[in-house]
């Protein structure tokens, strides 16, 4: 009986979701109105909502979170100070003579802009205005290029300092907590943003490799697919550095800082935000106009972050309440095939819902109930993250539901049988990258301090 | 409205300064101020407690928007004010009732930081969690009876 009170919750949690009432008040909503019910029938204990005001003054106090609207501070500056279009024009004057030249400009623009921005949608809308355009017009096959910004537009969730892996490394450090807690280790170890920042760097850059190996073969197999620009613009080499230099610096900066642990993530953001903010000053993008327009914007989407996290917090509350995790527990548990098939079974279902919950939610709602369990059958956490953060990254990017598409689509007239033709491609890139992680856990602990 | 997403957004520019100030303080003369440290969380969570109001007011709290983008502005309306009948306002009128005694004992002894050497005002920061629900039903109670 119990179990039908929390798969109900979960359920038509979703499907009230999908009507579109923003997400954070549904979560929390239904999961009340479902309390209520299961509290007249006598299967919910009202206690279990006691604690919901220590949790909302927690997540206010949360020093790991406090960095997210630095972060989400910083990414608006780059944006604003046009750091794309001047890396793009640099380095497209820089290989765009070169065959396949451009696309390696849009790889190497994309991996820079998703470290130092991180933003998604940004990133995915930035690149499909900028970079789009100017392939198709050098003839260019347009699934290739459409395909590749949404590869490199997604990278931001996994490239280091992300937003993603922030929220991430809170979530997955209580799971971890918790899943030695329950196991009986009483000084638990615990996992840090500056462990997940360094693990992911390896991931990371494999994934951009891989989609450069692609590149080099589409240059042999199909030349006519990229060709060289027909019209090349020189610029001198000093002034492509002197635009490479200082997002490269400021990624550097923060990232060193963080995983070395001289800083705390919001104090090693806050570096970056200054640093993002003079180098928009030199460019003479900024003004107290633009910087107001940054700060709100910062506010609404910080604010707006939150609140999903106040609503996820009372569903966990209310799921725990009807005994949802100890069912999901069971159920992963006594699978057949132990842990890998658990394993196998939380990364399918998140895959799929990433085709409506963005990573917030997810992260959020999902995690800490799979999390604790996967953990204490002896999964790393950092690898956990990591897989978690490629997988949806892999789930965004795949049609016809993914985020990165729409966005995509949203600034470009691009048939939609095209662009599913062109991250196709990607997505088994994605795929082979999550194999060779499973079967060479060790590249997520390459890197460590 | 206006002026508080202004009020909000220099919070969070000094939100920002004042980090900076902390790690440079941190780096150069290798002093940790845990005052410090503690207005720039009171700030933060200000901000973003006080910015839930502003982003509902411009209507940035995030969907899931497969089907509702291809709405009518009617049913639109509609989905918005059911859901803020029977979603959102009963949220808040929760949180309010369940957090009205957490707050309260925190002001009955003046609850000050854990920390030695923090700021005293914890039972002020508690409060934001009576402010944010009050003003967001009075909002959305006033949103309600405008359009109709």
């Amino acid at each position: 009986m119990e179990s039908i009170w929390a798969f109900g919750l979960f359920a038509v949690v979703a499907s009230v979701l999908l009507i579109g009432f923003p997400v954070a008040f549904t979560l929390g909503g239904v999961s009340l109105w479902f309390a209520f019910a299961g509290y007249l029938a006598g299967w919910f204990d009202a206690a279990f909502l006691m604690a919901l005001p220590n949790r909302v003054y927690g997540i206010m106090t949360n020093v790991t979170l406090m960095a997210v609207p630095v972060f989400i501070f910083m990414g608006l500056v780059l944006e604003k100070a046009k750091l794309a279009q001047s890396l793009l024009e640099n380095m497209a004057a820089l290989l765009g003579g070169a065959r396949g030249g451009l696309g390696f400009s849009l790889l190497i623009v994309g991996t820079l802009l998703a470290a130092s921005t991180g933003i998604v949608g940004a990133t995915v809308v930035t690149l499909g205005l900028l970079a789009l355009p100017v392939m198709k017009k050098n003839g260019y096959n347009e699934s290739l290029s459409a395909g590749t910004i949404c590869a490199t537009g997604t990278l931001g969730q996994i490239i280091p300092p992300s937003i993603v892996l922030v929220l991430l490394g809170d979530v997955l450090s209580n799971a971890y907590q918790q899943a030695q807690i329950n196991m009986g280790v009483f000084s638990p170890k615990t996992v840090s943003v500056g462990d997940l920042f360094a693990g992911a760097i390896i991931p990371g850059l494999i994934l951009v490799g891989f989609y450069s190996i692609y590149w080099v073969f589409i240059i042999i197999k199909h030349p006519h697919k990229a060709p060289a620009n027909k019209e090349q613009l020189s610029k001198p080499l000093t002034h492509i550095l002197a635009s490479l230099l200082p997002p490269l610096f400021l990624i550097v900066a923060v990232l060193g800082s963080i995983i070395s642990g001289i800083a705390s993530p919001t104090e090693a953001a806050s570096v970056g935000a200054v640093g993002a903010l003079l180098l928009a000053l030199v460019k003479k993008q900024l003004s107290s106009s633009i910087l107001m327009e940054i700060s709100r914007e910062t506010v609404k989407v910080t604010s707006m972050i939150f609140m999903i996290l106040i609503g996820a917090a009372i569903f966990s509350l209310v799921f725990k309440g009807f005994n949802g995790n100890e069912i999901v527990q069971g159920f992963l548990k006594d699978l057949p095939g132990g842990k890998m098939t658990a394993f196998v079974i939380v990364m399918v279902v998140m895959f799929f819902l990433g085709f409506i919950l963005d990573f917030i939610e997810i992260t959020f709602v999902i995690i800490p109930i799979v999390g604790p369990i996967l953990l204490s059958q002896g999964f790393d956490p950092v690898w956990l993250g990591i897989m978690f953060a490629i997988n949806l990254q892999t789930s965004f990017l795949t049609p016809p539901f993914g985020f990165a598409l729409f966005y995509l689509k949203g600034v470009s007239d691009i048939e939609s049988i095209k662009l599913y033709k062109g991250v196709l491609p990607f997505i088994l890139i994605q795929i082979l990258v999550l194999i060779l992680l499973t079967w060479q856990p060790k590249l997520t602990s390459l890197i460590s301090f | 409205m206006k002026k508080l997403g202004d009020s909000l957004s220099i919070g969070i520019i000094i939100m920002i300064g004042l980090s900076f100030l902390s790690v440079s303080l941190h780096v150069i003369f290798n002093t940790v101020s845990i005052a410090l440290q503690e207005f720039i969380i009171y700030v933060h969570s200000t901000v973003f407690m006080l910015g839930i109001i502003y982003a509902l007011h411009h209507d940035k709290h995030v969907r899931i928007d497969i089907f509702y983008q291809n709405y009518t502005n009617l049913k639109k309306y509609k989905v918005n004010k059911i859901g803020t009948i029977f979603l959102l306002i009963p949220l808040f009128i929760f949180m309010f009732s369940f957090s009205f005694n957490y707050v309260a004992s925190s002001w009955s002894k003046l609850e000050g930081s854990a920390e030695s050497g923090g700021l005293a005002f914890v039972y002020g920061l508690k409060t934001l969690l009576l402010i944010l629900p009050v003003i967001i039903v009075i909002y959305s109670t006033y949103k309600l009876i405008r359009k109709n």
